[in-house]
């Protein structure tokens, strides 16, 4: 949007989403790469109560503080990238909504532990055609798990890249990166 | 600097900051939208010249409300106010409306290699 408070000089920003449950690993994820530590903010939101309290003939409704991490990566004066990391879970989707706007992509990260904490932000992935990879976070640092057996369970499509990786691990995070704007890239050559 | 309002229970609801206000009144301020302090603030709101000074050079709306320790949606009411009273101005981003051609994804990906 032009007009008045409008200035042209700012570098052009790419934003990256970072979706999982809690406790999966997304901060960790977000810090690994980031340039300067993962900030932190916090949005006040109301959400649909979960239905565990809820009082019979209540529309129950609460407010709830989301937090939101997120870190920064210069690649050159002109471009940053974003990492915004989100909680998974559907009750959070109002948040999703901004976040996938105008985004490149987006990485599911995946706790083999509570996998069904992808579900639903998956779904919205697909619904919405933001192109996302998964990785799966391996926390001991052993590759216990098969990505293949992880893609079968969150039933992913193949095109859909499915990795293992270690969110500790700078190297390891910038491989999921990688994956991801080259799943992009191939998407904008095949015209999708 | 807002003295530790990330530490402790708030003594104020959030938005009393706003005079109530939970909604900005211009859209256009994303997470990514990059702000710039330009002419000083001559209100007596220290939340609003906290948040004035924050923009000293271009920075993003996600990181103003990182920095203040406001909640985000008290940063883009009062950001709103700034921009609509011209003490700052607002770009957001073009790949908030275009996709990255082929030419940008390829010099983004070699970029993140090198890393």
């Amino acid at each position: 949007m032009d007009g008045p408070g409008v200035f042209g000089q700012a570098p052009d920003t790419l934003k990256i989403v970072v979706a999982g449950g809690f406790g999966a690993g997304k901060t960790t994820l977000v810090s690994a790469l980031s340039e300067v530590e993962a900030l932190h903010t916090e949005e006040e939101m109301t959400v649909a109560g979960t239905g565990v309290d809820d009082l019979k003939g209540v529309e129950a409704k609460t407010t709830t503080t989301v937090a939101l991490d997120f870190g920064r990566i210069t690649l050159d004066p002109t471009t940053v990238v974003y990492l915004f990391g989100t909680p998974g879970q559907r009750r959070f989707s109002h948040m999703w909504a901004e976040l996938v706007e105008g985004a490149l992509g987006a990485v599911v990260l995946a706790d083999t532990r509570r996998l069904t904490d992808c579900f639903d932000v998956i779904d919205f992935f697909e619904a919405r055609r933001v192109p996302f990879v998964v990785a799966v976070n391996c926390f001991d640092g052993q590759r216990s798990h098969r990505a293949e057996d992880v893609r079968v369970a969150l039933d992913v499509a193949d095109p859909v890249p499915v990795l293992l990786c270690d969110a500790r691990d700078r190297a390891s995070v910038k491989e999921v990166v990688v994956e991801l704007v080259e799943l992009v890239l191939r998407l904008e050559m095949s015209g999708a | 600097m807002i003295p530790d309002r990330a530490e402790g229970p708030d003594l104020i609801r959030p938005y009393a900051l706003t005079g109530g206000r939970t909604r900005p009144s211009r859209s256009d301020l994303t997470l990514t939208t990059s702000v710039v302090a330009v002419a000083e603030v001559v209100e007596d709101d220290p939340e609003a010249r906290e948040i004035h000074a924050l923009c000293g050079r271009p920075v993003t709306v996600a990181e103003v409300a990182s920095r203040s320790g406001l909640p985000l949606g008290v940063v883009r009411v009062l950001l709103a106010d700034l921009v609509d009273r011209g003490n700052v101005l607002a770009h957001t981003p073009d790949r908030e409306r275009d996709r990255p051609d082929e030419a940008t994804l390829r010099a983004v990906l070699a970029r993140i290699k090198e890393l």
